[in-house]
């Protein structure tokens, strides 16, 4: 699943472990995030998301059209 | 709790675990060797270093819960991996053992397991760990 973390992150101008910081996860998730390593959990993605005061999705893209439904 | 205390918890822990699993162990030796200890009484001293391994995967699970979500994957998958090695390896041991029964055969001393167990977790978690850009991971 692919992100915005670190150009969201970048646009602060935190550093991981900042970010790491005010999310209460290591610098080391961070960087798992950023690169691609790690999906989060769905409450880490939303705490990222509100974080950011963004929704979801806005975040994280799944490689799923957003137009899509679900039947 | 910060990752540090909880390193710090786990390790108090681990090495009172393992202290306990050692005296144990070597209560058993001593007492078999030099006294006539019966075999009962044996078998009960022998439950004290069970003791120390029950302790000792309570701290680790203790500490991998405190953790956070990606860490406690990467434990999750070498604890999985580590489990998967030593069971090839008791199976392997286990097959000739049962069904060849050849002195030229060595026998896996089950007693070993535990610290088999360690010596295969750390380089595989350490690996893991890398694998992930993540440094450092250690038992």
């Amino acid at each position: 699943m692919k992100n915005r973390l670190k150009v969201l992150r970048a646009e602060r101008d935190w550093s991981q472990a900042a970010l790491g910081k005010k999310l209460d996860v290591s610098r080391q998730t961070i960087n798992a995030l950023e690169t691609g390593k790690y999906d989060p959990s769905l409450p880490l993605a939303f705490k990222i998301a509100r974080l950011f005061g963004m929704q979801i999705e806005e975040v994280f893209d799944d490689g799923e059209s957003s137009t899509k439904s679900l039947h | 709790m910060s990752e540090k205390t909880i390193h710090q918890t786990y390790k108090k822990h681990m090495v009172v675990a393992m202290l306990i699993y050692i005296v144990g162990a070597v209560s058993v030796a001593y007492l078999r060797k030099k006294t006539g200890t019966s075999v009962p009484v044996l078998a009960i001293i022998a439950l004290i270093s069970g003791a120390g391994v029950v302790m000792w995967i309570w701290a680790h699970a203790r500490y991998i819960g405190g953790l956070d979500e990606f860490i406690q994957k990467l434990h999750f998958h070498a604890v999985l991996i580590s489990t998967g090695i030593l069971l090839a390896i008791t199976t392997f041991f286990g097959v000739l053992e049962e069904f060849v029964k050849s002195p030229d055969i060595p026998v896996l001393p089950v007693m070993y397991l535990v610290p088999l167990f360690c010596f295969i977790y750390a380089p595989v978690l350490y690996i893991i760990g890398r694998r992930n850009g993540v440094k450092g991971l250690c038992l």
